[in-house]
């Protein structure tokens, strides 16, 4: 019992992180430039699939 | 009395502290309904118990079948919650299409995210919600944080692109808000984030293109429309895509979040999960995919972690 109750605190009684951004709203506009854009890099994440991880094991 | 009205009277007499016991009856070799029988007496300290105030305060039975997960880590469950969406006077909707990765004409508050992180520059996707600052965008918590580590030095939200073309402009953020679980530990599980951005001379993000309504805590199973720009081959990010499809649990039971058939590729992270089409509750994003399994795209289960970090950034 006391596990799963420290394993709630951890996932469900955190507050969440808060970024204030430096940059301002125009310097961050005129940074992302069209040619910026067409470069920028597709954000993904893919995991591993376990069953070959242990496969690999 | 049809046995599940009399189990759920049983349950209800049990629960109440009005009966003690409960006697078996035995069943028929062709009856494989696990059967009880009940006393006159208990069904009618069952139907006491169920008062009206007590069937409303019932929890539905499917937050107790959500524990049966493969997963190892606590399910995040709270209470249900839906904030209405609002329309915006320019705002341009589509009605969904059942049916998967299809070019779709841009929606109004559904756009592209382009942020700098660890000094590169990353595009994803992301969707304008219902708050309180009229000024708060969901996306994916890699789409701001490393997951554990820094926050995005920029980030810009471009709503209705298409094509090179930004119809209601470019909204820059002021803050970047995520779960803990994610800037921390990393724990894709909490794979959300919200930016707040800033207006455009005055008019906020809402009243130039409308803000998708939430729902947190909702049953698990449900069939979601999800929209992003893929960026990564075979598409270009230049069209928003839409997949759909009944959502089914991390088959490796690694995570909380649930999968729905989808070809959309990288940048499309972050773009909107939505019960119903693009006018329906935002009820998660596009998080991840894995190695093995082709054309199903994972979003993160929205409980009341998640729910937190919204308050957060939207108030």
């Amino acid at each position: 019992m006391e596990s799963s109750d420290n394993t709630k605190n951890e996932s469900q009684g955190i507050e969440p992180s808060v970024s204030k951004l430096n940059a301002t709203p125009e310097e961050q506009l005129a940074y992302f430039t069209e040619e910026r854009r067409k470069t920028a890099v597709p954000r993904e994440i893919e995991l591993p699939d376990p069953e070959k991880l242990n496969d690999e094991d | 009395m049809s046995r599940t009205v009399a189990a759920l009277l049983l349950a209800g007499a049990l629960i109440g502290g009005t009966a003690s016991t409960a006697t078996s009856a035995p069943l028929s070799e062709t009856d494989s309904v696990d059967m009880k029988k009940i006393s006159s007496t208990q069904a009618e300290a069952a139907m006491n118990y169920w008062t009206p105030q007590r069937m409303k305060d019932a929890k539905p039975a499917d937050s107790l079948t959500r524990g049966k997960s493969a997963s190892n880590a606590l399910l995040d469950i709270g209470e249900s919650t839906k904030i209405a969406g609002r329309s915006a006077s320019k705002a341009k909707t589509t009605a969904s299409k059942p049916v998967k990765n299809v070019a779709e004409t841009p929606v109004s508050h559904i756009g592209k995210v382009f942020f700098t992180l660890g000094g590169a520059n990353y595009v994803c996707s992301g969707n304008a919600v219902v708050a309180a600052n009229e000024a708060t965008v969901s996306t994916a918590g890699h789409c701001v944080n490393e997951g554990p580590g820094a926050f995005a030095t920029r980030w810009v939200f471009v709503p209705a692109y298409e094509n090179g073309s930004a119809p209601y402009g470019s909204f820059a953020a002021t803050e970047l808000v995520a779960p803990t679980q994610w800037t921390q530990g990393g724990d894709i599980t909490y794979d959300t984030a919200f930016a707040v951005v800033s207006d455009q001379s005055g008019v906020s993000l809402a009243d130039q293109v409308g803000a998708s309504g939430v729902a947190f805590n909702q049953a698990r199973g449900l069939t979601y429309t999800a929209f992003g720009y893929p960026a990564a081959r075979p598409f270009d990010g230049e069209t928003l895509q839409s997949c759909s499809g009944a959502a089914s649990d991390d088959p490796y039971g690694q995570t909380q979040s649930q999968g729905i058939p989808c070809n959309m590729t990288g940048g499309s992270s972050g773009g909107p999960w939505f019960l119903g089409g693009s006018d329906g509750f935002q009820n998660s994003v596009n998080s991840f995919g894995y190695g093995g399994i082709r054309n199903t795209m994972f979003g993160p289960y929205w409980g009341s972690v998640i729910e937190q970090a919204y308050q957060s950034a939207q108030n």
